[in-house]
């Protein structure tokens, strides 16, 4: 156990130095970022001052290094738009983020994991081909697609849910839909495919024999078996669900991270895409860990390993 | 690894898909085909757009501004409306489908060269080559790359070749941990061995042994990355990321359209109905394929 947690930690260090110093380096090579501060009417007096006041007139290994120590101490510096410490702004934003993202995950697991049996158990039949065609379709429209049909169907026509936001209550319906249907659709795929797999297994053979029902072979049983594999691909996909998140945020203005990087990105305010990314980073090594952690409590055969 | 999988590496995948394998039902309309049709057709449409789609894409008429589909404006008939500058949807959108099907056959192509030489060289060498490799694709796997993507292309600057490198950065993982794991089993067959004691070792080695054996899976992973690509440029574009606004693709015009949703729903609906055209042909062509190609992989 403390393995696993010591060489998650290492990883987490290496990941988000990585990519903090890849940025760092880009951001360095594309141009002069007080250029950019200070806009297209300034005199090279600002541009000096700016430079200055932001170490720029140093050698590239004492910026740096002093970007390194910033990294310790979470210092990204001023948003160039908000003109206030980006960390906190992140910070504040976040919580948005983890709502959306928690809710659309619960959603995408609700229907798929039902759907999936579903499938699995009538696969010959029409009721379950039909959801296979279902999840392809899923599978194929891009979050931010169905977003817009979502507004167009559901605020514009319907006038039922507010269009953008976190003002009421049911302004997370439509983002939390557009941001889970691409994991619904995987992973109504997955689980039936998984399932389909496990009903070949001996277990399967010997509880029937002793005449139990297929209600209890099937949800205690093979969702038990099931459960191990579908966890480890849960891992990788929450990082990507990250990733859908800002482009569901943008497209329903929901007041998270995901919009606060998309502005940074519009109007080159590096200390705040900086943050962004680096909160992301850690976000998504913490996630893989907890799944780490819920390996051992889902498979007794891996804690009797660690133990 | 089943028996019947080993028999299909022993095989090679070009043999074995022409194997009957039983359950498979002959039928005169089947989906791989018709949708790959429908690719072809559209990808021929849009990359020769300049020769006959009725409006220059950039060409505004500001007389006829928001008209809905079917009007007839003084220059053109504007078949699927025109938007808030007047420009013709129905042009915009066939030369729309030239960024994103170039975008996603190249990215696609790429990424599978540059991966599929990677999980070799992990498989055929092991050792260090292998652990730094593996690593950098577990570590790459789990992280949001779109996130730094959208960073990447926001310091460098837009455009159609920005786009491709870094959508190729991100997408050559999956191709290397295939390559990697179908060419870990390949080694452990009895050709393999056959052939490294008869002599054979190095590029011959690899190349005609074990490359044609993971072709077939390698192809199929490269029909899901092609979807997956077209999705993550039209992404890009919507947030006004991909390449310059001054050329029209599917993204950029839905996130134009979705400042219009109420007064014109058509400049957004038409894009969004040919990207899911589009992604949607390519994963029924590759599920298709895995049926035939590569039975035992799934879908992960």
């Amino acid at each position: 156990m403390l393995q696993v947690l010591i060489s998650r930690a290492l990883q987490l260090i290496l990941v988000v130095l990585g990519i903090s110093t890849l940025l760092f380096l880009l951001i360095r090579i594309s141009g002069d970022p007080a250029l950019a501060i200070a806009g297209s009417d300034s005199t090279s007096a600002d541009i000096d001052r700016i430079r200055e006041s932001l170490g720029l007139n140093r050698s590239g290994i004492e910026q740096y290094l002093s970007f390194l120590a910033n990294l310790a101490t979470l210092n990204f510096g001023d948003s160039y738009i908000y003109l206030q410490p980006s960390m906190p702004l992140i910070l504040e934003a976040l919580p948005n983020t983890l709502y959306l993202s928690f809710v659309a995950f619960l959603l995408a697991m609700a229907v798929a994991i039902p759907a999936g049996i579903f499938a699995a158990v009538k696969r010959k039949e029409f009721s379950g081909k039909f959801i296979m065609s279902m999840s392809m379709l899923g599978q194929s429209i891009p979050p931010f697609v169905i977003g817009i049909f979502l507004i167009l169907v559901f605020s514009v026509w319907l006038k039922l849910l507010p269009s953008f936001g976190n003002e009421e209550f049911l302004s997370i319906v439509m983002p939390a839909i557009a941001l889970s249907a691409v994991l619904m659709a995987r992973h109504t795929r997955l689980v039936r495919t998984y399932f389909i797999e496990e009903l070949s297994r001996g277990y399967v053979r010997t509880g029937k024999s002793l005449g139990f029902t297929n209600t209890r072979i099937r949800f205690k049983h093979i969702l038990r078996n099931i459960s191990v594999p579908m966890l480890s691909l849960i891992g990788i996909d929450l990082g990507k669900f990250v990733g859908g998140a800002v482009i569901i945020e943008a497209v329903f203005a929901w007041p998270g991270i995901g919009s606060l990087m998309v502005n940074a990105v519009k109007s080159r305010d590096y200390p705040l895409l900086e943050a962004g990314v680096f909160t992301v980073a850690v976000m998504v090594v913490l996630v893989n860990l907890i799944v780490d952690l819920l390996y051992q409590f889902v498979d007794p055969r891996l804690r009797a390993k660690v133990n | 690894m089943s028996k019947t999988s080993i028999s299909t590496l022993l095989l090679g995948s070009k043999l074995a898909s022409k194997l009957p394998t039983g359950s498979r039902k002959k039928r005169f309309l089947q989906a791989g085909p018709i949708s790959i049709a429908f690719l072809s057709i559209a990808a021929f449409i849009s990359f020769t757009a300049n020769f006959w789609v009725p409006q220059d894409p950039g060409y505004q008429d500001l007389f006829f501004r928001l008209v809905p589909p079917m009007t007839d404006g003084e220059t053109t008939s504007y078949w699927l409306g025109s938007d808030q500058l007047g420009r013709d949807v129905f042009s915009r959108l066939i030369h729309g489908g030239k960024i994103s099907f170039a975008v996603g056959l190249a990215t696609a192509t790429f990424a599978m060269l540059i991966g599929g030489f990677l999980g070799l060289i992990a498989a055929y060498f092991r050792g260090w080559q292998e652990a730094i490799i593996l690593r950098v694709v577990d570590i790459q796997t789990a992280f949001p790359f779109l996130i730094v993507a959208i960073a990447i292309v926001s310091i460098v600057g837009s455009g159609v070749v920005t786009i491709i490198v870094t959508l190729v950065v991100w997408l050559w993982t999956p191709f290397a941990r295939l390559a990697h794991a179908k060419s870990l089993s390949v080694k452990e067959s009895e050709f393999y061995r056959a052939a490294i004691s008869s002599g054979r070792s190095g590029f011959g080695l690899v190349f005609q042994h074990i490359v044609p054996n993971i072709v077939g899976s390698m192809m199929v992973v490269w029909t899901f990355v092609v979807a997956q690509t077209i999705i993550a440029e039209s992404s890009m574009s919507y947030l006004g990321l991909g390449v310059p606004l001054s050329t029209p693709t599917w993204g950029s015009m839905l996130s134009e359209g979705r400042n219009y949703l109420e007064t014109a729903w058509w400049i957004a609906t038409f894009p969004a109905i040919a990207i899911l055209l589009t992604v949607l042909s390519v994963n029924v062509f590759g599920d298709w394929l895995s049926d035939r190609l590569d039975p035992q992989t799934k879908d992960i």
